[in-house]
């Protein structure tokens, strides 16, 4: 363990201007997406200026409700088929950082030539930003 | 709270590591869990050395290197899970580090993840010969933090404006060559980034399947993780 271990967070990660908040949003995917289609669900979270970094986790309120996974390293999630049980298909999940703007989407494919109905599923998302001054 | 430890991916799966759970489950797994009680789904920032040669990596980016790390929070507790889809992997290093997301004043020198260097970067990304391969830069950024190896956060962008963790994928079109006319098609082009670092240098992996070359711009910046 470190020097720090058990110590509340003193750490140049933590340079939120707005006093440690906490984001938090969701996106839910109940949709039809035409044959060889594409969806896309973004949400926007407005965050200081000069935050170019974000720590983002998020759920499935399908497969895996209240246990968060690291975006980077599940970039890709189960996305619910309602109408073809044991057909379930998947999702991208996404991030962009925009000046003052932090968005958050999830990106469907449908690879068929006729129409796919997907979800419902909810995205539950915790995002943190922060911005690396030293 | 903190650590280094090591997991070792050498048994079934538990159902957090299982498909469709787990959208790249391994075949083999190990798994540590970290009771923090704060009642709130924590900050959690976690590395891995899958060579365990001081070669740290983030992010997980398109099976590039074996085992991965996941990881899951909840309210009560993180878990550490390292996969792999080859033969056992035993004691792989991790370094975990979970925050109690309070308001506190900060200082550089008390500072713990102190930032040491952060910077900006680009390169032209060679061109793919078809957009079921990659083609790849890597941009080598010294930093000389020594051991143990820093931390480091990465972001990438096409545009300078719209930036991207590593281990994302920036869509572009459709390849439509990959379907008939009008769709589906299998592919779609893409740019890509994930680091990795070591006692010496943090590596940028930029990476596209366009048909000609392209520039792509990363920010970062590296922490000392004690």
């Amino acid at each position: 363990m470190s020097l720090y271990d058990n110590q509340v967070i003193s750490s140049d990660l933590d340079a939120f201007k707005n006093s440690g908040v906490v984001l938090t949003g969701s996106i839910i995917i109940n949709d039809v997406i035409v044959a060889a289609g594409q969806l896309t669900s973004e949400i926007s979270f407005n965050i200081p200026d000069g935050c170019d970094l974000a720590q983002i986790m998020y759920d499935n309120s399908y497969y895996h409700p209240s246990k968060f996974r690291d975006i980077t390293k599940n970039i890709y999630t189960s996305l619910r088929d309602s109408t073809s049980p044991g057909g379930d298909g998947s999702c991208y999940l996404y991030t962009k950082v925009q000046s003052n703007k932090l968005i958050v989407g999830v990106w469907v494919n449908n690879p068929y030539s006729s129409a796919l109905t997907v979800g419902p599923t909810t995205y539950n998302f915790i995002l943190i930003p922060y911005e690396t001054t030293f | 709270m903190d650590g280094f430890v090591t997991i070792s991916a050498n048994a079934a799966p538990d159902s957090d590591s299982t498909f469709p759970y787990d959208m790249n489950a391994p075949t083999l797994s190990g798994s540590l869990t970290i009771n923090h009680n704060l009642g709130y789904v924590p900050l959690v920032r976690a590395s891995w050395d899958p060579g365990k040669n001081d070669i740290w990596y983030n992010c997980f980016y398109n099976y590039v290197v074996d085992p991965r790390l996941k990881i899951i929070a909840t309210s009560t507790y993180v878990k550490l899970m390292v996969g792999t889809d080859g033969a056992a992997k035993t004691n792989i290093p991790v370094f975990y580090r979970i925050y109690d997301t309070g308001n506190v004043a900060v200082t550089s020198d008390s500072a713990i993840d102190k930032i040491f260097l952060k910077g900006n970067t680009s390169g032209s990304v060679p061109l793919s010969g078809n957009s079921f391969t990659e083609s790849e830069l890597i941009l080598t950024i010294p930093h000389s933090g020594g051991l143990p190896v820093p931390g480091f956060s990465l972001e990438f962008s096409e545009d300078q404006t719209n930036w991207y963790q590593e281990g994302m994928q920036i869509q572009g079109p459709w390849d439509t060559t990959t379907g008939p006319p009008g769709g589906p098609y299998s592919r779609f082009f893409f740019t890509a980034c994930f680091g990795r670092i070591d006692a010496n240098n943090l590596y940028i992996h930029l990476r596209n399947n366009y048909a000609t070359a392209k520039t792509v711009y990363a920010r970062y910046a590296v922490d000392y993780k004690i």
